[in-house]
């Protein structure tokens, strides 16, 4: 092999082995392999070479042609290599730190167990309804069979409002309105709060309730049960959980029942949170008393319904092991951001 | 109502210990709520016979005594009470007893002498009230014997929570006749003796309110002695049932109506001026109470009058003028039926409650009262001597004790509750119950027990089966869907995306109360009309919110007051204000936004949170609900905000909402430093927003253009893209603020804004001339209308 042809060859090698960034490259590769660049004229050479010599020149000079671009585009790889790597790590950051708007807020937990309750009756095809929180005589009471002077009214102590309205000591009257409205079949739920003029550590004068209604031509007591058991072991998530209907008095219903479940806390063994008696009242509930019906002109004898009414407070307790009503109204952030 | 177990067992005895009975009252719906052991507070207590008693050598008023305890050597103990005597017998506390109170008794010397236990008076032993000395025993009691034996303490008090409609229940008669309705034992009343009168004294009474009072029983009684004291058994059995034990005439009436449920009233005959009248008050008639309150009273009241006045509120409470006491000789005994209907609801007026009315109210047996006259006469007169005139029965005409028959079907009770009752199982249970029961067509006619006043309809009968029955036997089911498809309700939807949305912006939801503190209220809604409560529990407490930032103002000073720096709060609830005469109740999504540094990061320089991170989330609120070309702010001034500073929301064209910074002049009053800024917008307006039409996509590039625009500071950037947009060229589709500049290059008293212009057509690519066209057109409109000029033109 020509001499000047390897020497020129281990020379671009080595120029090449040295260049540092892809413009020193690119210069080696105009100098050698360009249109005018030292191989290139090796190159061209070749024809004016006697016969004889011109094969194996060109040969020896294409080898080092090949050579050298290999080369050249090895190199250009590792220093895009370096400088992709030289660029991630001037651009490392701390992964641990906090970013961005990334902070989301709370909902409020009686909030949380409205929702719940309300997702797993409207499942069993309940459907939502409110009502107006300053009411009137009527609807709160009278149409619930609660005449004035009953003395279940001293049961429910009842703030007045200054333009002869008063607050809903319950959320029944929503069922008043709902039959009022609509003819059976009626099937609700109505969430919301109400007001009791009693305020210690078990009662607060503002506590929020779920009334659920079912009037059709077939209902009967044991749906009560069928619906509030299906929903009882659906809260709790205990698939074994027992209920106890006791019998117990409503003016709005009749029969009447409270419902207890087996305590959530030790499994009806008897704790704190049952006082000791293994049962937590959870629910009130009955048949719609006939005059009830009467009220709002459905035909108690063609159809038959039952109502249901739970205490939101006291079923956000159990499920997260809340101990103290307060809490949910003090709205203490320390509080809310644990939901 | 408190039920003594040893007295219930007098009256019926089923198997089982007093847990088991309360867990049977409990299973038929008369929840016992507490069962408490009488002898567990005084289980070291023993009877103690005072032998020897001896002056202190240091100390007037005490005494040395000596005691027989049953043991063989007496123990030495210094008493101070004043009854101590030889030979009498009484409760001794030995060393290491607790007494009720929690006092532990040690070996002690007192002023020198010492003393090996103590003795105690009914107080120290949590008995009764009595303080004065003492325990004084029967002499029959042995020396030794606990107290708890010697006194029968080896009793339990259960606690019957009755509901409103179980007033039958009220006393140990109905008590156990329910009880043994619900075990299948036995019931037997005790023999109650008729008194054979020994005087002939009468009391006339005169019946003119016959329907309020269609009974009215009375005996007179001479010659007592209202001084002696009722008997231990006696006051025992009233303290536990939690009465007071006070002179034999009272004491007696108060068993009588814990015992058969018949409240009783015993007048001093002496200070009664003529016929006993039962008729209704007069207006303006006044009466003073026995508890020292004086009535005003109205004819919708019924009371027992003499010559004079009223002498009682009928089956509430009775007079003073009349009142029995130490000096009372003569009772006249009252034992009345009042309706139930002419006593609702009186006491509570007079803000009374007693025994008497809670049980009146409720329905009392209206075949007892001769009975209860019979009952008390004979304990008065055991107790206090005397003698018994004849009764006094007046009773009204007619037959008003008759309770129509109840058609109970049997196709009914299978409707209703969903299960086959047994034709032999229903007539057991209505026998249990003492209802009368004939056999008919569909079922039977029932008579229920004259003193079950809540059974009155079908539905009542059907409860008591189900009850005696079992509530638990009754199989559940599952009801076919009454309704085929259900459709969720639009408003728990929305307030469902509206919580979401803020809860990812960072808002924490409270829920803080409906009524709030008038001057908050006043505060930050002062336009408002307020709703007041006229019987809050607290001024606090006493207006309804006509918004609801005075919650969450007071939520976020009480997080500041505990070191919560960063404060987003929301709530979504009612608001309440007098409009026209009109209650308006509306739902509203209300937020707050208290931040010393708004989104505090490591890679930010801190600022304070301004009114356009509020405006940021107002409008991310409004564009869940409706498209931005609806809605637009337009500022305002309305207290609490600062009119610099306000903006009122309005969506087509109707106000729904509000939002800006609390005026800083507010900040002191409701205790926060730093901007506060607010919103409140109306729920139910957004629920209404338009359902978006469909503009189809332009196949063909759209023109940006951005133009810089100098203006009078006066010219707000709503008006600026009123004016643009105003131009009504179809090719114009959009324009957007991006820049407000007023540095150097613009002139005084002017601002630059910026806008980018989108432009398009439907059918074609739109060429330059076209474009400068609109430009043109949009520009000669704001120099026209807003005195604009351009500054510069990109695109």
């Amino acid at each position: 092999m020509d001499q000047s042809v390897a020497d020129l060859a281990a020379s671009a090698l080595a120029a090449v082995a040295a260049a540092q960034t892809p413009a020193d490259l690119e210069s080696l590769r105009v100098h050698y392999l360009g249109r005018s660049g030292q191989i290139t004229q090796q190159l061209k050479r070749t024809g004016s070479l006697p016969p004889e010599q011109r094969r194996e020149f060109g040969q020896a000079v294409n080898a080092a042609k090949q050579t050298l671009e290999d080369a050249i585009a090895t190199r250009q790889d590792a220093l895009n290599q370096a400088a992709i790597e030289a660029r991630l790590a001037a651009e490392t950051v701390d992964v641990t730190l906090p970013g961005r708007d990334g902070r989301i807020g709370s909902v409020h937990p009686l909030t949380q167990t409205i929702d719940r309750i309300a997702r797993i009756f409207l499942r069993m095809g309940f459907v939502v309804h409110e009502g107006p929180e300053v009411e009137d005589d009527f609807h709160n009471f009278e149409a619930l069979n609660i005449p004035p002077d009953h003395p279940a009214r001293a049961m429910h102590d009842t703030f007045y409002c200054d333009n002869g309205l008063l607050l809903r000591t319950h959320t029944s009257p929503v069922q008043v309105r709902a039959m009022q409205r609509q003819k059976p079949p009626i099937q609700l739920i109505a969430p919301g709060r109400v007001y009791r003029r009693d305020s210690d550590l078990t009662h607060s004068p503002m506590f929020h309730q779920i009334e659920g209604l079912l009037v059709d031509d077939m209902t009967t007591f044991a749906h009560l049960k069928g619906i509030l058991n299906a929903f009882l072991r659906e809260y709790f998530e205990t698939s074994n959980l027992r209920t106890r209907f006791r019998p117990s008095f409503f003016p709005f219903t009749e029969p009447s029942a409270e419902v207890d479940v087996s305590c959530v806390n030790c499994g009806g063994q008897g704790c704190r949170v049952c006082g000791g008696t293994g049962w937590l009242e959870v629910l009130g509930c009955g048949m719609v008393h006939p005059n009830v019906l009467r009220h709002v002109d459905i035909d108690s004898e063609r159809y038959t319904g039952f109502a249901f009414g739970m205490g939101v407070e006291r079923l956000a307790m159990l499920r997260h092991g809340i101990d103290d009503l307060r809490v949910f109204f003090d709205n203490d952030l320390r509080f809310l951001r644990q939901f | 109502m408190l039920l003594s177990e040893q007295w219930l067992r007098e009256w019926t005895n089923p198997a089982g210990d007093a847990r088991e009975l309360a867990e049977r009252f409990t299973a038929g719906g008369l929840e016992i709520g507490h069962i408490a052991q009488l002898a567990e507070s005084i289980e070291a207590i023993r009877v103690a016979e005072v032998l020897t008693v001896a002056p202190h050598p240091d100390a007037d008023r005490l005494r040395l005594v000596e005691v027989n305890t049953g043991e063989s050597a007496a123990l030495r103990i210094v008493c101070g009470a004043p009854n101590v005597t030889a030979g009498m017998k009484t409760a001794l506390a030995p060393v290491g007893a607790r007494l009720p109170g929690g006092v532990r008794i040690k070996k002690s010397k007192i002023r020198g002498q010492p003393s090996e236990g103590m003795l105690c008076s009914a107080a120290e032993l949590g008995l009764s009230d009595e303080t004065s000395g003492i325990l004084e025993l029967p002499s029959a009691c042995v020396p030794g014997t606990p107290l708890s034996q010697a006194l029968h303490l080896d009793d339990a008090v259960l606690d019957l929570e009755l509901t409103p409609n179980r007033g039958d229940c009220l006393s140990m008669r109905g008590a156990s006749r329910e009880l043994a309705a619900l075990t299948g034992a036995a019931w037997h009343p005790p023999e109650i003796p008729r008194i054979t009168p020994e005087i002939q004294t009468c009391w006339p009474v005169v019946l003119t309110e016959s329907a309020g009072c269609p009974r009215y029983v009375s005996r007179v009684i001479e010659a007592i002695d209202n001084t002696r004291a009722s008997p231990t058994w006696l006051t025992e059995r009233l303290r536990r049932c939690g009465v007071r034990a006070l002179s034999p005439a009272v004491d007696v009436t108060n068993y009588v109506l814990l015992e058969l449920g018949q409240p009783m009233h015993a007048f001093d005959l002496d200070k009664l001026e003529g016929d006993i009248q039962v008729r209704r008050a007069r207006p303006g008639e006044t009466l003073e109470l026995i508890n020292d309150q004086l009535v005003t009273l109205d004819e919708d009241v019924l009371v027992i009058a003499d010559d004079k006045g009223p002498v009682a509120l009928a089956g509430v409470m009775g007079g003073v003028r009349t009142e029995v006491d130490a000096a009372t000789t003569r009772v006249l005994l009252e034992s009345a039926f009042f309706a139930p209907e002419m006593i609702a609801g009186r006491a509570r007026r007079f803000k009374l409650h007693t025994e008497a009315s809670h049980r009146f109210e409720r329905g009392v047996d209206p075949g007892i009262q001769a009975l209860a006259v019979e009952r008390a006469t004979a304990l008065l007169v055991e107790i206090a001597g005397g003698q018994a005139g004849p009764v006094g029965d007046l009773a009204a005409e007619g037959n008003w004790q008759h309770r129509p028959p109840i058609e109970l079907r049997r196709a009914r009770i299978n409707r209703v509750l969903g299960i086959e009752i047994p034709d032999q199982e229903v007539e057991r249970i209505l026998a249990a119950l003492g209802f009368e029961c004939r056999a008919a067509e569909t079922g039977w006619m029932v008579t229920p027990a004259a003193h079950r006043f809540d059974v009155r309809i079908e539905e009542d009968l059907i409860e008591e089966i189900a009850r005696l029955y079992g509530y638990d036997r009754i199989e559940p089911q599952l009801p076919r869907p009454a309704i085929a498809a259900t459709i969720p309700a639009d408003r728990p939807l929305a307030i469902a995306a509206a919580t979401e949305l803020l809860r990812s912006r960072g808002f924490h939801e409270v829920i803080t109360y409906s009524f709030v503190r008038p001057d908050l209220s006043s505060m930050l809604t002062p336009q408002a009309n307020l709703l007041a409560i006229v019987n809050p529990l607290s001024e606090d407490q006493s207006v309804m919110r006509a918004s609801l930032w005075p919650g969450l103002v007071a939520a976020t000073q009480y997080n500041r007051n505990r070191q919560q720096q960063g404060v987003r709060l929301f709530e979504i609830g009612s608001r309440f204000r007098n409009h026209d005469q009109n209650l308006m109740q509306d739902t509203v999504i209300s937020g707050i936004l208290a931040e010393e540094i708004h989104c505090p990061h490591w890679s930010t320089t801190p600022r304070r949170a301004d009114f356009f991170d509020l405006k940021g989330i107002v409008e991310a609120l409004l564009e869940r609900f409706a498209c931005r070309a609806q809605y637009r702010f337009e500022r305002c001034a309305q207290p609490p905000l600062d009119p610099g500073q306000a903006a009122e929301l309005m969506l087509d064209g109707e106000r729904i909402g509000i939002c800006g910074r609390l005026h800083p002049a507010l900040n002191k009053p409701v205790g926060i430093e730093g901007d506060v800024f607010l919103f409140e917008i109306a729920l139910d307006p957004l629920l209404e927003a338009v359902r978006p039409a469909y503009r189809r996509i332009s196949a063909y590039p759209s023109v940006r253009r951005d133009l810089s625009i100098e203006l009078p500071r006066t010219v707000t950037a709503g008006t600026l893209l009123d004016c643009v947009r105003g131009i009504g060229v179809e090719t114009l589709m959009d324009a957007e603020l991006f820049d407000v500049y007023d540095g150097p290059g613009v002139s005084e008293g002017y601002r630059s804004m910026s806008i980018h212009l989108t432009l398009g057509s439907d059918n074609e690519t739109l060429d330059e001339p076209a474009v400068e066209q609109v430009i043109g057109q949009i520009l000669t409109q704001v120099e026209g209308t807003l005195g604009g000029r351009l500054r510069s033109q990109q695109g």
